[in-house]
């Protein structure tokens, strides 16, 4: 006869059990095997057919080789740079159209579904719409610019295109992310100003507040755990982008760019390095690139959230 | 410090809905003036027409002579404590009560002092680093004033400041307002739904229904002599019993014949009733100028059931059923306890003399 605690742990553990199968199967036992992978290396006798057995044990062999990789931090290098395009500009424009939309303006559902949008769409689909807009020749932007006498002596704008130019083929990038993301958080910051109380604000006039110092003061500060939560999963976002790189660079990397005696992809952010490196069956190279990864996403969460410690 | 005047202000919304009617009210200086009235009656709206949170539709306000309809609030002078405090919940005691001082370019100092100052005054100087998601209710209540007070307006505006609070703490805050008002001199505008707080805060109290003004006076005249029955039912607690009546003769005294009642009336009230006779009128009667006893002994008395009785401990409400036609049940309010009993049939005994009469759509005082 089971005692009553456990039959219902028994039970309890029953009702855990889908949750905790999908769990070990797709989270907990792929995290242990990458652990794995990233101390074993592909040898000439792993068959690609199942490339993971008979790999060869190196201990810490791949995070030394990343560490002393110029690739690597040329490409974490990029990455800060991509988030520093892309964090705070989105987080601005976010509340610069949460603000907007807040008013009571003709049309405010519309355009807030508008800016919206864009999040529901595939990142590969936007990438080759950007790459439609930003083409030589007949790109969009080409032939706006032209036609307003942007051209040069041949009526060119951008040689080879923007994105096939190295200098503006990230910030190119990170442009179309901050226009596809500021629809997201435009409604998380709308949701924010709307929970501000309006006697706050009216507090604020008879205090003697403009509108600067009502958003300096007040809604800023107040909307601050939107801000930490954009900038967290922003710098996630930038650490394993991926799929805007790999749309948009059409799986090249960007343009090369030559730096000191290096040459190196200009848009070869850490999330498409990774990638590269697993594509290239670099197993165990990759697992250990994603461990760094992570180190680094968390230290960064880390410092955010210190700097951007909410009292709320 | 300075008075506010209203002179003939109207206050319409978008929709048309007129909310505010041809308010006249002159606001004396240093005067601690109540605006009252239910739900919805514009009381508000009134508040926040002089802080400039509400436009003026027609009409003039000014404040301290000058004309503000058009001036920004924060060029107005005045300071507001909301109802449900509207402190600035990132920013500590401190911050809350310099914030002010800081937008209008103060020097660090002054603002330091002008801080310490007030929160000494409201017993605030230990709190002075929390935030308000710290503080009790009381505190923030106090914070809130004491983010009025650091700026030294010329006019305080406090919007149902108390109705948030408990029963005990309102009575506690209720006396500190008063002290704070006596201490500060200030012309002070409170609005309140509570004719309690009207009645034991005010120097002059504005009755208000549906945007209109009903009465205007002091708490005892108000009292005395309400203006209308909405004003006679609205002060007073618990409020004045009412019903219809008719004027009429009884060998030649006038009288009040009710459906199933008649009292007789003498002296001043039955003078003013003179030219009313065969009019149908309202009467209203104080459940303290209401003594249930067992028998009349030959005062002016109806006899009636006692359906509830309400101890209080120092008073207690006896309840019953005055007529058949009458919208409520009446209340009678005696010292201690009462010397009758719930369903024993009573003679209630009135103060004739305390009898309110109005017109029969209790519009108006007769007597």
């Amino acid at each position: 006869m089971l005692s009553k605690r456990v039959k219902e742990n028994f039970i309890s553990y029953g009702f855990l059990a889908p949750f905790l199968t999908v769990f070990l199967v797709f989270l907990a036992y792929p995290v242990i095997y990458s652990i794995w992978l990233s101390l074993h290396k592909t040898t000439i006798y792993t068959s690609w057919y199942t490339p993971f057995d008979s790999m060869k044990y190196i201990g810490m062999g791949h995070y030394i080789s990343i560490l002393t990789d110029v690739e690597f931090w040329w490409s974490i290098c990029l990455t800060f740079c991509y988030g520093f395009m892309t964090i705070p500009t989105g987080i601005m424009l976010s509340l610069l159209l949460a603000i907007f939309l807040n008013n009571q303006i003709k049309f405010k559902s519309f355009f807030r579904s508008a800016y919206f949008l864009p999040n529901v769409l595939d990142l590969l689909v936007i990438g080759i719409i950007w790459i439609l807009i930003f083409s030589p020749q007949y790109g969009l932007l080409e032939v706006a610019l032209r036609n307003l006498g942007f051209g040069g002596e041949n009526g060119i704008v951008f040689k080879n295109g923007i994105l096939g130019n190295p200098y503006l083929c990230l910030p190119a990038i990170a442009l179309a992310m901050v226009l596809k993301g500021a629809g997201f958080g435009m409604i998380l910051f709308i949701t924010a100003i709307q929970n501000i109380p309006q006697s706050v604000y009216e507090a604020a006039d008879i205090d003697g507040a403009n509108w600067w110092h009502k958003l300096r003061y007040i809604t800023i500060p107040l909307v601050k755990p939107i801000i930490l939560f954009m900038v967290i999963t922003g710098t996630i976002a930038c650490l394993t982008a991926f799929t805007e790189i790999y749309a948009m660079t059409t799986n090249t990397g960007g343009p090369t760019i030559q730096v000191f005696d290096h040459t190196l992809k200009s848009a070869n952010l850490a999330g498409y390095h990774l990638y590269w490196n697993f594509s290239e069956g670099y197993y165990g190279k990759a697992a250990a690139f994603s461990f760094v990864l992570l180190g680094i996403a968390l230290l960064i969460s880390l410092i955010n959230m210190k700097l951007l410690k909410s009292d709320k | 410090m300075a008075g506010v005047i209203f002179k003939n202000v109207y206050k319409i919304y978008e929709n048309k809905t007129m909310v505010i009617q041809n308010f006249d009210l002159e606001i004396r200086d240093k005067e601690f003036l109540v605006l009252v009235g239910p739900s919805g009656c514009g009381k508000s709206t009134t508040l926040r027409m002089i802080a400039g949170l509400e436009e003026v539709s027609r009409g003039d306000l000014m404040i301290d002579g000058l004309r503000v309809n058009d001036v920004a609030p924060k060029d107005r002078d005045i300071a507001m404590v909301f109802q449900n405090y509207a402190l600035y919940p990132h920013m500590s005691v401190k911050e809350n009560m310099a914030f002010s001082l800081k937008l209008r370019g103060v020097d660090r100092n002054e603002i330091e002092k002008k801080v310490l100052e007030v929160s000494e005054i409201l017993g605030l100087k230990d709190l002075l680093e929390r935030k308000p998601k710290q503080l009790s209710g009381g505190q923030r209540q106090r914070v809130a004033m004491g983010r009025a007070i650091v700026r030294s307006p010329k006019v305080f505006l406090f919007d149902e400041p108390l109705s948030n609070l408990d029963a005990k703490l309102r009575v506690q805050m209720r006396v500190e307002i008063a002290k704070l008002h006596k201490l500060l001199g200030t012309t002070i505008v409170y609005v309140t739904h509570d004719q309690v707080e009207a009645m034991t805060l005010a120097d002059r109290i504005v009755v208000m229904k549906d945007g209109f003004i009903q009465q205007i006076g002091t708490p005892l005249e108000l009292y005395e002599k309400p203006a209308n029955a909405f004003v006679g039912g609205f002060i007073g607690s618990p409020s004045m019993n009412q019903i219809a009546a008719k004027v009429g003769t009884e060998k030649g005294q006038i009288v009040l014949q009710g459906q199933d009642f008649l009292v007789s009336l003498s002296g001043e009230k039955a003078k003013a009733l003179e030219s009313h006779k065969g009019e149908d009128v309202l009467m209203g009667i104080r459940p303290q100028n209401i003594h249930p006893q067992p028998d009349a002994q030959g005062k002016v008395a109806v006899l009636r059931e006692v359906e509830v009785i309400e101890p209080m401990g120092t008073e207690s409400y006896i309840y019953f059923t005055m007529s058949k036609d009458a919208d409520r049940t009446w209340v009678a309010r005696c010292d201690g306890m009462p010397q009758v009993q719930e369903g024993q049939k009573a003679a209630m005994v009135f103060d004739i003399d305390k009898v309110h009469i109005f017109s029969k759509d209790g519009s108006k005082r007769l007597a």
